[in-house]
């Protein structure tokens, strides 16, 4: 028996009620409560740790007096353009090391022993030489971005099914015609996971280090703050920062989600 | 008879005698963090540790440096250490209104004779009067480098662009690369430059006479060390004054120690010492507090004035010798 | 993953490519230095960057630094390790625990770990602790998220067999969870080892008097360059012997 609209937006309701999100929500509201409780009877301490509620209050005054709002768009607008700057780097890369077999076969472990590489660290280098500006963090994420473009662009081209190739071959398609009408919608949704390693790795380590050269957008918020011993508003920054994570994780991964192939 | 009087007077005497000196000469371990490593005003406290002014007043003083007043700050309050030294007013001011246990025991730095502020070698600029329309360095918003210069520009007349340019390194890099006209610095950095020609003195924090009587940075403890070992906080900055004292009678002496310390010649270091004057460093009393209270409302590091209930509490002098 | 033979022709051309890749790095690097292009001293000559370099491994305070680091890095990466691990399967042997946690685990995973810092400060203090703290806290993430991933991936069929047994939860764990975990509980190592020692060098760098990323930065504040690139080919040497063990590790361990 089929269910009527209102049957269905009351199972959808009960649904929400019992899903991961909601429990998710409710394991923080019970922490926020812990903790107050814990602050108000003097079991923690205030020095250490902000109470919620003053966290939320500060987050308001962050907005309202110390731009939070334009430090968030400063890092975005930095994380923005060292993505693009990385993919015009990064994606015609990744096609060289696909396209030919000797510059993929030396340069592509090098590539993989950067990503795992503590690159973040050579900011004091690009200090020097760029200066105290948006032109290092944006070269840093730049650095720190093009790489998972540049290997996911090439791990994705080397996947593409040679089935797809000899049927464009059996269509007598040209090797332009192939690679422009079968391997790149191919290799799409692969792509798109190196750009969205790339976004989240320039963002972080933009953030990273306008913390530690108390520059730029919102990592110096929180070295503002921290700089002025406003305890809640340093956690109420840090607290900014993740949930921005949390929004562009799951932006990028409904993204990833719709490109990819059924 | 003779041996029982050694066995049963003297000896007990004497043992009794030598327990006791042990317990009056008990060291104290006191652990304190500075700011600002190298520097003439902080390194007071090694240069009294070497002299030995420390271990006469029975203290062993276990020293840390820090990149600054923040972190300093944060390692007394949370009791990391029982001191902490080279605080600028402002975040000391801000951290005792949010409820910090911290009190200031004395003022470290009055005056901002040691900040001066430089420009490239070939530069046209002779003085911040000509600075109209120029990018001029300071450390961070709220910073004694930021009110000095706005002190210094609004005393020249001269509507300059103030950018907040980082640390001394950060300075001298954009200064010397182009990206920056005028930077900051304090002693002894980058006077090895100025000597050499590569960069110029165009302004100094003495310049402004006003600005010697008001104290820039403070020395603090929290409260717990000062409510449980008040007699070792009071011999601390006891000889910690003692060792101004004997800083500036022995001048060459602490000189060379000074020079030693940051691995520079020792013109260099007699110079750096000439930018700080002994009242600069006197510890008692803290001056120009209101006008201290009032920029750091306009920077808001408080939110409203203090009391002078406040003030009387904040200001903890365990040892003043006036 | 097994390499397919390569012809010896294409072999030696790879690696002519991969010799004379730094050479040319290396003579762009003597040009710029020599160039006057950028102010003098920021970009040292490549024989300053060898000497002082030379002057670094001949001098006993750099193993004292290291010493903290490698300390810093090995207390760090153990609690990272055993609570991530722990963690994980906690949550990975309970689905419904692990959607609620996952998006907490992955926006902190995220999250660049240094902002961090000044809470770890407060709670652990100013010395080596604060960066142990730090590098656990940057380390946990990654060996959570992939052990937890791995403990919901074990094999249905395992864990029936464990319960027709009758396994006790201690030999659930031993016996069925923690082997078909060593894949997974390794990536996540491997991952978080990374991440651990940016954490740890990063702290170092901006709230440390020891360590090698103390180091780096002092020297960049006495504007000592050449001895600053030395320390940063110092941290990349060892990044690099990190990630060769680990890799090691992964291919004698890792049957994935």
């Amino acid at each position: 028996m089929s269910m009527t609209p209102a049957e269905h937006r009351s199972k959808a309701f009960l649904a929400f009620i019992w899903s991961p999100t909601t429990a998710a929500l409710l394991v923080l509201l019970l922490l926020g409560l812990a903790l107050e409780g814990l602050l108000a009877s003097g079991l923690a301490d205030r020095s250490i740790v902000a109470a919620p509620s003053e966290m939320l209050q500060s987050l308001g005054r962050l907005f309202a007096r110390d731009e939070l709002g334009i430090s968030f768009l400063i890092t975005l607008a930095q994380a923005l353009s060292a993505t693009l700057m990385a993919m015009l780097i990064g994606l015609p890369f990744g096609y060289a090391l696909f396209r030919y077999e000797l510059l993929g076969r030396a340069y592509r472990g090098w590539l993989a022993a950067m990503f795992a590489a503590p690159l973040v660290l050579l900011y004091p280098l690009f200090l020097v030489v760029i200066g105290r500006n948006y032109g290092t963090t944006i070269t840093m994420g730049v650095m720190t971005g093009m790489i998972p473009i540049a290997l996911y662009t090439c791990e994705a081209l080397h996947k593409v099914s040679p089935t797809l190739l000899k049927v464009g071959a059996a269509f007598n398609l040209t090797v332009k015609q192939r690679f422009r009408l079968i391997q790149v919608p191919a290799a799409v949704p692969d792509t798109f996971t190196g750009i969205r390693l790339g976004l989240i790795y320039a963002l972080v380590n933009i953030i990273g280090i306008e913390f530690l050269i108390d520059f730029g957008g919102l990592g110096r918020v929180v070295s503002t703050m921290f700089f002025r011993y406003d305890i809640p508003g340093m956690y109420a920054a840090i607290f900014f920062i993740i949930l921005i994570s949390l929004l562009f994780l799951t932006i990028l991964k409904r993204v990833e989600r719709w490109l990819r192939p059924v | 008879m003779k041996r029982q009087l050694c066995r049963y007077v003297i000896t007990p005497v004497v043992a009794a005698m030598l327990s006791l000196s042990a317990v009056a000469q008990e060291i104290d371990e006191v652990s304190v963090a500075i700011g600002q490593r190298g520097l003439w005003d902080t390194l007071v406290v090694h240069q009294g540790i070497e002299e030995g002014i420390f271990a006469e007043e029975n203290l062993s003083v276990d020293m840390t440096w820090t990149k600054g007043g923040a972190e300093t700050l944060q390692a007394v309050t949370t009791q990391s250490v029982d001191m902490g030294f080279v605080n600028g007013m402002l975040g000391v001011l801000g951290a005792y209104q949010r409820g910090a246990p911290v009190r200031i025991v004395g003022a470290e730095m009055t005056g901002s004779n040691d900040l001066f502020w430089y420009v490239n070698g070939d530069s046209d600029l002779e003085s911040l009067a000509d600075a109209e329309g120029a990018t001029v360095g300071y450390s961070r918003p709220g910073a004694s480098t930021h009110l000095v210069l706005l002190n210094l520009l609004a005393e020249a007349g001269v509507d300059a662009e103030t950018v907040s340019a980082g640390g001394i390194s950060d300075n001298r890099t954009q200064v010397m690369s182009g990206q920056l006209d005028v930077g900051w610095s304090v002693p002894p950095f980058n006077l090895d430059l100025v000597a050499a020609g590569d960069l110029r003195i165009i302004a100094k924090g003495s310049d402004i006479p006003e600005l010697a009587e008001q104290t820039v940075r403070a020395n603090i403890s929290n409260t717990t060390f000062l409510t449980e070992r008040r007699d070792v906080a009071k011999r601390f900055m006891r000889a910690y004054m003692k060792t101004v004292d004997w800083m500036y009678d022995n001048k060459d002496e602490a000189i060379e120690r000074f020079a030693e310390f940051n691995d520079i010649e020792l013109e260099i270091a007699k110079e750096a010492a000439e930018f700080y004057p002994k009242e600069a460093l006197l510890s008692v009393p803290v001056k120009g507090l209101d006008k201290t209270i009032r920029e750091a409302m306009e920077h808001d590091a408080l939110r409203e004035p203090l009391s002078q209930e406040q003030i009387d509490e904040l200001l903890d002098y365990v040892y003043d010798p006036r | 993953m097994a390499q397919a033979r390569i012809d010896p022709k294409i072999r030696r051309q790879v690696l002519t490519i991969q010799v004379l890749t730094p050479v040319v790095l290396i003579i762009l690097w003597e040009f710029i230095a020599r160039s006057g292009l950028l102010y003098e001293g920021v970009v040292p000559t490549t024989l300053e960057v060898v000497r002082a370099f030379w002057s670094e491994i001949s001098s006993p305070a750099l193993y004292h630094h290291y010493g903290i680091t490698l300390m810093e890095l090995f207390g760090g990466f153990i609690v990272a390790t055993i609570t991530g691990v722990v963690v994980g399967i906690a949550l990975g042997s309970r689905p419904f625990a692990s959607r609620v946690a996952d998006p907490f685990l992955s926006s902190l995973a995220t999250t660049p770990k240094i902002i961090f810092l000044p809470v770890v400060m407060l709670m652990f203090g100013i010395g080596p602790e604060s960066k142990v703290a730090l590098g656990a806290l940057a380390g946990f993430f990654p060996i959570a998220l992939s052990t937890m991933a791995g403990t919901l991936g074990v094999r249905p069929v395992l864990v029936n067999v464990g319960k027709v047994l009758n396994l006790s939860r201690w030999q659930m764990l031993t016996k069925i969870y923690l082997p078909s975990l060593v894949g997974p509980i390794i990536r996540g190592m491997r991952l978080g080892l990374g991440v651990t020692v940016i954490a740890i060098l990063l702290g170092e760098i901006k709230l440390s008097n020891a360590g090698l990323g103390f180091l780096a930065i002092e020297y960049y504040n006495s504007f000592h360059i050449a001895n600053m690139y030395s320390i940063l080919i110092i941290i990349f040497l060892t990044a690099l012997i990190i990630n060769a063990a680990m890799s090691y590790i992964s291919q004698r361990f890792d049957r994935s």
